[in-house]
């Protein structure tokens, strides 16, 4: 069982606007050594430089990304060790099935231990505490006791979680530490472009649809979407029979993700390709999430730290899961640079290095395993290439290696979760190729096969899958959701969670300008005479992940490169996207101009 | 440090900013690096042999009746006089679904009865079925009984399921159920699993224990009363 060093349970209200760094105003902690209250009401934590506890603590907290961040908004040093008490609940409690009813907040949590924990009007003083001051004396001292009562639930929930905690335990609050800073920092944004998009996304909208869709073929004349329109569209286009359908009502799909696969398999037909480009714009248009704090730096709504039951993080409102061209608006700011580091093919590196399959190390090796996954199944010349300056290929050859390799990657990808060809064809492979692409998979990779398989019965006999650091996940082969593709997806992604997070701490300690953490990348920020020196520090730290995690197995790095940095003036620019950014603000261009007069039915 | 609570003017005095200035002299940051303790938490799940390339976990549990996971590789006993057998049962509830749609929830009530009292009146009517339970390991080294039906008539799952276990008899095998194909698949190891480690039980002994109350041994078994209308 772990011993905390002087344990203090802390809990801010603070204030809090989307985008924006909280504003903390009312504290209360309990050292649990002493016994010792400190209760700070609004007004009294001005002026305080640090914490007003001994300086060798633990920092107990539920959701402590939210205490962490008040700490940096207040100038305070971070603690030198964090328990966050949601976190281990959800890892412990919220990944088996029986309790995801009741949530992650605090009550939830309580409930589920069967702690009574009074706490009145709880939404009423959340809202209070949110909104920021001025307070009456009165509110002063509501906020001050609700913000203590916390403490007492806090301290309630620590008391029965304390068995199950161990060291790893105390890793995932050094983590929180970086979470909290890297939100601090926020990314550097294009603010007055935002805008402009935002303050015309409604005319935008009926330009687009008015585009793509002249005859009012798909959206009324009010530019309102209707399915009993799109599917006759479908139908007169011959395209409704491999056209994605909703789960339930089983019409036409419009959402972005069931639609991906298309690109794929019908890459060819520009009619499904402007579909496409067009559902997912119009998406985002409706409902322009992003978010911006005085300070003009983006951030996103929810961090979500070990959000996933793989310990990824889940950020909502974040620039990186928006359309591609969204990502325009990152733009350094003044005498600044920013950098996106990410690791090659980081599931099929760690999947290779994990199962010594020696085909998919490899395909690892050959830096291209998509490729390499199609040319050992014979489906493209053994000297096929995605790189169109080294290919011998006439244009519409390369074009079709390029088609292969695609649906190849998506077998890759999916198969790293034990997909089946059903899951393929969802994907939008034909059956045909589902069945094949997934056949070579096993065939070439049947080393890493065993290993899966081997994976997911060891954690059923133990009863859990776990990383080497300790995040874990409850498995139950009699449960009734028990899903063994998901047992087997775990441990590649867990596994690749870890060297993000350990990489992430590394930077984050030696005060490197990571503003972001996407899926397997890392956004760098840092003025442009330092930017070099901390490219490379972030590599080594992406290296020293990789030399702990995998034994010394080395995954590729790319972005390091100084003609893909973003030098201020310059814009973030992803090359999926640029068409449409161009096209945006053309559009925005001739709106301002008031050169057009947005209407459908024109 | 002194205990702190809220003043009537609402403002914190001398006493405590002095205590401040006093614990922030020197701020603690973290002492162990984090490649130190990555490395401890690895070496400690090492020692409980988490992601290790291949594990001794033996599971010391009551044996189950239960079909094969198919994510488990298996071998069924070679030694079919000794380690299989072939038993009337009873069955409660609707057993109409596809064997592979079957929940938890829809599994009818099963019971196998002991060959003694295969004449007994009570039972002639209702135990009209035959299930072959043969004994079972996974690779793992965890002992199962494989529980087959009989059927005198053409079912693509129960073959399919048959050839299967004619299969594991021989070498080491994973079933998995193809719905779209109504039947079970079957993945033949490529390489050498190794000989699996047979219980050193009885057969019988595992049979009654891993069916436990589901197996009939004589009248006074509960089952009568149900057939009986008196449960």
């Amino acid at each position: 069982m772990l011993t905390l060093t002087n344990p203090v349970v802390i809990d801010f209200e603070f204030k809090s606007a989307d985008g924006c760094v909280p504003v903390p105003h009312t504290m209360c902690a309990k050292e649990l050594s002493t016994g010792i209250v400190h209760r700070y009401a609004c007004g009294q934590l001005e002026g305080l430089i640090a914490p007003p506890f001994p300086r060798d603590y633990t920092l107990v907290a539920f959701a402590a990304d939210a205490e962490l961040g008040c700490y940096l908004a207040l100038g305070w040093p971070l603690p030198p060790r964090v328990i966050d008490l949601r976190i281990e609940h959800m890892m412990f409690d919220l990944n088996t099935a029986i309790v995801e009813h009741l949530g992650a907040n605090l009550e939830g949590a309580l409930a589920f231990y069967g702690i009574s924990h009074a706490s009145e009007n709880k939404k009423e003083m959340q809202k209070l505490g949110g909104r920021g001051g001025p307070y009456t004396p009165e509110q002063i001292t509501a906020l001050a006791d609700y913000c203590a009562q916390d403490v007492i639930a806090e301290e309630k929930l620590l008391a029965v979680l304390m068995p199950k905690l161990d060291e790893s335990s105390l890793y995932r609050g050094r983590y929180m530490n970086c979470v909290a800073t890297i939100h601090h920092r926020g990314i550097p944004f294009d603010v007055p472009t935002l805008g402009r998009i935002k303050s015309h996304a409604k005319d935008l909208k009926l330009i687009w649809i008015r585009k793509f869709d002249p005859d009012c073929e798909i959206f009324n004349a009010a530019g309102t979407y209707k399915v009993k329109l799109f599917t006759e569209y479908l139908r007169k286009r011959g395209l409704l029979d491999v056209w994605p359908r909703t789960p339930k009502k089983k019409e036409p799909t419009t959402n972005s993700d069931d639609l991906r696969g298309m690109y794929l398999t019908h890459a060819d037909n520009k009619d499904i390709a402007n579909l496409i480009e067009l559902f997912n714009t119009i998406s985002l248009l409706d409902n322009f999430n992003l978010y911006v704090g005085l300070d003009g730096r983006n951030r996103v709504k929810q961090f979500n730290p070990f959000g996933s039951k793989t310990g990824r993080n889940q950020q909502k409102g974040f620039v990186f899961g928006k359309a591609k061209w969204v990502r325009s608006l990152l733009k350094p700011a003044e005498g600044h640079a920013i950098a996106y580091l990410d690791w090659n093919s980081m599931e099929v590196g760690v999947a290779a290095h994990y199962s010594q399959d020696s085909n998919l190390l490899e395909a690892y090796a050959s830096g291209d395993a998509h490729m390499f996954l199609a040319k050992a199944a014979k489906a493209v010349p053994q000297d096929a290439t995605k790189d169109r300056k080294k290919t011998t290929y006439p244009p519409e050859i390369f074009e079709q290696h390029l088609i292969i390799r695609d649906q190849y990657k998506t077998c890759d990808l999916a198969a790293m979760y034990d997909a089946t060809y059903i899951a393929l064809m969802r994907k939008g492979l034909t059956r045909e190729m589902a069945r094949t692409t997934l056949r070579h998979h096993h065939k070439v990779y049947s080393r890493f096969w065993e290993w899966i398989s081997d994976r997911i019965e060891e954690a059923d006999i133990r009863g859990e899958a776990s990383t080497d650091c300790g995040w874990q996940i409850k498995v139950d082969a009699e449960a009734r959701n028990f899903n063994s593709r998901s047992v087997g997806n775990f441990f590649i992604q867990a596994g690749s969670a870890e060297l993000m997070r350990l990489a992430c701490i590394l930077a984050v300690e030696q005060g490197l300008g990571v503003c972001a953490i996407i899926h397997d990348a890392f956004l760098l920020e840092a003025p442009i005479k330092d930017m070099q020196r901390q490219v490379d520090a972030l590599c080594k730290c992406m290296n020293e992940a990789c030399n702990v995690l995998l034994d010394g197995f080395l995954l590729g790095i790319d972005g390091w490169q100084r003609d893909k940095w973003v030098v201020y003036p310059d814009r973030y620019l992803d090359e999926r996207g640029k068409g449409f950014w161009v096209e945006i603000q053309e559009s925005l261009g001739l709106l301002e101009e008031k050169d057009v007069i947005p209407s459908v039915s024109g | 440090m002194s205990d702190y609570t809220l003043t009537d003017d609402g403002v914190y005095g001398t006493q405590e900013e002095e205590e401040v200035e006093e614990a922030v002299e020197q701020p603690k940051q973290p002492t162990t690096s984090a490649v130190s303790q990555v490395k401890s938490l690895k070496a400690a799940a090492a020692a409980r042999g988490i992601g290790q390339k291949t594990s001794n976990v033996v599971k010391n549990t009551k044996i189950k009746v239960r079909k094969p996971k198919p994510f488990e590789w298996v071998r069924v006993h070679p030694d079919i006089d000794n380690y299989s057998i072939v038993l009337p049962i009873v069955v409660f509830g609707d057993d109409s679904k596809a064997e592979d749609d079957k929940t938890v929830a829809d599994k009818p009530d099963e019971y196998v009865i002991h060959p003694n009292l295969i004449e007994h009146p009570e039972l002639s009517e209702d135990a009209n079925r035959q299930k072959e339970y043969s004994l079972a390991v996974t690779r793992k080294g965890v002992a199962f009984i494989w529980p087959h039906s009989i059927l005198d008539k053409e079912n693509s799952w129960i073959d399919s399921e048959e050839t299967n276990i004619a299969k594991a008899r021989q070498m080491w095998i994973r079933q998995i159920s193809d719905p779209t194909g109504g039947a079970y698949n079957r993945r033949e190891s490529i390489k050498s699993l190794g000989e699996p480690t047979w219980p050193t039980e009885d057969f019988e002994k595992l049979l009654i224990e891993g069916l436990g109350d589901k197996f009939v041994a004589d009248d006074s078994h509960p089952l009568f009363k149900k057939l009986c209308g008196l449960l």
